[in-house]
């Protein structure tokens, strides 16, 4: 990785955490988007080879602390999330735009469903099914997120000529 | 790198993901990696600040587009509150002198009033399974881990984690949280624990025949030491008698605006000095007592 992309690597993560945490109203809470998933995703893609996968765990454990779970929470469903997406970014990649935007909203769903486990096994759980409408959200979110991070390399690294 | 390129994919996300469920074993149950979620949080501080900024910012607009008029009222309410909250003081240290000469003629130890801290709650959209929330003081401002927060209609929690900017709150609502508490009407001792974010209290290992009844005020008992005496907890809103169970089902309603407060008192300093070296004598772990004892009592 070079250093320029490192950058755009770690401003996407501030941005997606910002958005993420960003105080909105209690109506609108369930429906804000997995941000940092998102991003994830997007990196997983992009990089295939290059994704080094302490960047989901180190990510994750931040998420933790942030949110006060115990560490390794998001750590792990971050990993198995890359993971899956590294195994099928081939076909996630050549997919069109509305099978892409479907094929997002599942993985962010199998996600929330990993850290809705853990909570279930460490005996927190969550009887909200609301709960899982932000991964609805992020799959509506995500062309933009795909484009605006498109955008973002083309303008500032040449991701090909590596 | 960790891995060496040539290792299958599968390999390393397996290693990786044993090295994560251990880390999460290793936290639910020993608090060996609190060093490691400290670490972190200071890293986190910056984005926590900035994430209160537009908070902040609505705020400061309030004030400012306020006109001098309304200004002028509220200064005229405040004052009429003021005057009537010296009036009910007066009364107050009247009866806290009679307080403290039974007291002493029951010979039992006299209460002490905390010294009170005002704090900011840092607003930021968590998970809906957090019971935390972090707080503008940290230990530059003399917060340490385990003391308590309320706020203006009562206890909020306990201090869990500290930086130098930040520090953590853990709420009564936390399945983690364990308050002892008495019935202000029959003295009945229990203690209350969370059941999530947003959901009651429950009031457990409460048998058929004590003395409970709904619409009861919680107080905190000091019992364990943690919880200062006397501040209202929660009130009783729905008991349920189940037949066979040798307890029963309490739910409570927190008395602390838990979802609304955002100005909050750090109490601090109201152990005296015996309960203090008592409660240091009693810790297995002389060292820290804090942290053993920390989130659950």
């Amino acid at each position: 990785m070079t250093y320029r992309l490192m950058f755009i690597v770690f401003l996407s993560f501030l941005l997606a955490g910002l958005l993420q945490f960003l105080p909105v109203s209690e109506l609108l809470t369930i429906w804000v988007p997995q941000w940092v998933a998102l991003v994830i995703v997007y990196w997983a893609l992009v990089l295939d080879d290059r994704f080094k996968l302490l960047l989901p765990c180190f990510v994750g454990l931040c998420l933790d602390a942030m949110n006060g779970t115990i560490l390794g929470q998001h750590a792990l469903a971050l990993l198995l999330l890359s993971f899956i997406v590294l195994k099928n970014a081939k076909q996630l990649r050549r997919a069109g735009r509305i099978q892409q935007v479907v094929e997002i909203g599942f993985l962010i769903l199998g996600y929330q469903f990993i850290l809705f486990l853990i909570q279930g096994v460490i005996g927190q759980q969550l009887t909200d099914w609301s709960y899982f409408a932000a991964s609805l959200s992020s799959a509506i979110i995500w062309p933009w997120v795909s484009v605006v991070l498109d955008d973002c390399c083309r303008r500032f690294v040449k991701l090909k000529e590596e | 790198m960790l891995f060496r390129h040539s290792t299958g994919l599968g390999l390393r996300v397996l290693c990786l993901s044993v090295l994560m469920v251990g880390l999460m074993v290793a936290d639910h149950h020993y608090r060996y990696v609190n060093n490691v979620r400290n670490a972190l949080s200071v890293l986190l501080i910056p984005l926590q600040y900035t994430l209160n900024t537009p908070v902040q910012a609505i705020d400061w607009l309030k004030v400012s587009a306020a006109t001098q008029h309304e200004l002028a009222r509220e200064n005229v309410q405040l004052k009429q509150q003021l005057l009537l909250m010296q009036v009910s003081l007066q009364q107050l240290i009247n009866m806290q002198q009679e307080n403290s000469q039974l007291r002493a003629l029951l010979k039992s130890s006299s209460r002490i009033n905390g010294q009170f801290q005002e704090a900011k709650l840092l607003a930021m959209n968590l998970e809906p399974t957090s019971a935390e929330v972090v707080l503008d003081k940290g230990s530059r401002e003399g917060v340490a881990l385990g003391q308590v927060v309320i706020d203006v209609s009562g206890v909020m929690g306990q201090i869990i984690g500290v930086t130098p900017f930040t520090s953590r709150l853990l709420l009564i609502t936390d399945p983690r949280s364990g308050v002892p508490v008495q019935d202000d009407r029959s003295g009945f001792q229990a203690i209350i624990v969370g059941a999530g974010a947003n959901r009651p209290l429950s009031l457990i290992h409460v048998a058929e025949t004590d003395d409970i009844k709904v619409g009861d005020l919680l107080v905190t008992s000091s019992l364990g030491a943690r919880y200062p005496e006397g501040y209202p907890v929660g009130q009783i809103t729905h008991i349920d008698k189940m037949s066979g169970e040798p307890f029963m089902n309490i739910e409570v309603q927190p008395s602390a605006l838990l979802e609304q407060s955002r100005r909050v008192l750090i109490v601090s300093h109201y152990l005296n000095d015996d309960t203090k070296k008592m409660l240091y004598e009693m810790t297995p772990v002389p060292t820290k007592p804090a942290a053993t004892s920390g989130a659950k009592q």
